[in-house]
């Protein structure tokens, strides 16, 4: 059976991928085997709003150590933002929490910050980063599904300014032959649907992505916006009236993804 | 599970996952955290719900003359409008004569 430090050392056990440690929750990290490293740190997504008005959650924050030495004697301080609560009746919908990881030969704190909340209305806006090599903000949620980590760009998934029902406005989506060493690919936002009925579920947003909102029409009970993805805004859930029972999406919690890069 | 951190004053700072041991080795200040429950709607509310559900539904036999049973239907709405200021809302709903 393969052992961790073979599979680091091999590149992944054959599929030219690099092992990806995932790190959830917040803990100290100690190294399994020497070697070089890529961190990426994703804040947590805020969430959505609930109302007849505003807009979705915004994304975490995106900070990327390029590389970093690491051997076994190291170690290292990793903190998951929790994500964001969705709102009811036009309230201010939960900020997303910070992610950072702070240790042995990192001169400072690799910070990725929550999504801010939909306030008064408004759309979220996404979390910033700071003290990578890339520091991008996280999308802006928008009237159509929470905001999607920026592992491109800042800001790079809007999805103000796209079309209502075009799910990918809360994508995290890239050319999956970026995939690997180094980089990390997201995945669709949730869709936006417009319905009516008794209880309006929003859909989902993938790894990364924004959840997508729901629109209730005047016969619709109750509405929920689609919670993010890991580091995803929460949409939006709208009702025309009775917004008491009109609720956001949750933001994606936050995670650290560290990868061993080829000697 | 979830805590709230804040700092010396109480103001919240983050909010993080992490293990009830991990966060009082790292940090001073902080709470479990607890989300609030949704509130289930009440039964006026599903009620007035199925209300305007009803109403929706007979419109387009309210607007056309001939249509069969049309006055009941009429009687109906009526019924179903003035429902919530009666004794039996919520709990007993107007019934469509045939």
């Amino acid at each position: 059976m393969a052992t961790l430090s073979s599979l680091i050392s091999s590149g992944g056990g054959g599929g030219g991928l690099p092992v990806n440690i995932a790190l959830t929750e917040s803990q100290t990290w100690v190294p399994p085997v020497d070697g070089n490293i890529c961190i990426h740190v994703i804040g947590a997504g805020s969430g959505g709003i609930g109302s007849s008005g505003g807009g979705g959650g915004g994304a975490g924050g995106y900070c990327k150590k390029n590389s970093l030495a690491v051997t076994t004697s190291g170690s290292f301080t990793v903190v998951i933002g929790a994500g964001g609560l969705g709102s009811v009746n036009s309230a201010n919908a939960s900020n997303g929490g910070n992610s950072t990881v702070a240790g042995t030969g990192l001169s400072a704190t690799l910070t990725a910050n929550g999504g801010n909340g939909p306030v008064n209305n408004a759309n979220g806006q996404g979390g910033t980063a700071s003290n990578g090599d890339v520091n991008n903000t996280g999308g802006q949620g928008g009237w159509f599904g929470g905001g999607a980590v920026g592992v491109y760009r800042s800001n790079s998934a809007n999805s103000q300014t796209t079309q209502r029902g075009a799910g990918e406005s809360s994508d995290a989506l890239g050319d999956p032959a970026l995939m690997g060493y180094g980089y990390i690919v997201g995945g669709q936002g949730g869709k936006t649907f417009i319905g009516e009925g008794s209880t309006l579920v929003g859909m989902n947003g993938g790894f990364l992505a924004g959840g997508g909102s729901m629109w209730g029409g005047h016969s619709a009970l109750r509405t929920w916006g689609g919670d993010g993805g890991v580091g995803g805004g929460g949409g939006m859930g709208y009702k025309t009236t009775n917004t008491s029972l009109a609720y956001g999406g949750t933001g994606g919690d936050g995670i650290v993804i560290i990868q061993y890069l080829p000697a | 599970m979830k805590y709230t951190i804040k700092d010396a004053d109480g103001n919240v700072t983050n909010t993080i996952k992490a293990s009830a041991e991990f966060v009082e080795a790292n940090f001073e200040h902080y709470e479990l955290y607890v989300a609030p429950t949704s509130a289930e709607p009440t039964a006026e509310e599903t009620a007035r719900q199925w209300r305007d559900i009803e109403l929706a539904s007979t419109d387009t036999a309210a607007q056309t003359p001939d249509w069969p049973n049309r006055d009941n239907i009429l009687t109906y709405r009526t019924a179903l409008r003035d429902w919530p200021s009666t004794s039996n809302f919520p709990a007993t709903k107007p019934t469509l004569g045939s």
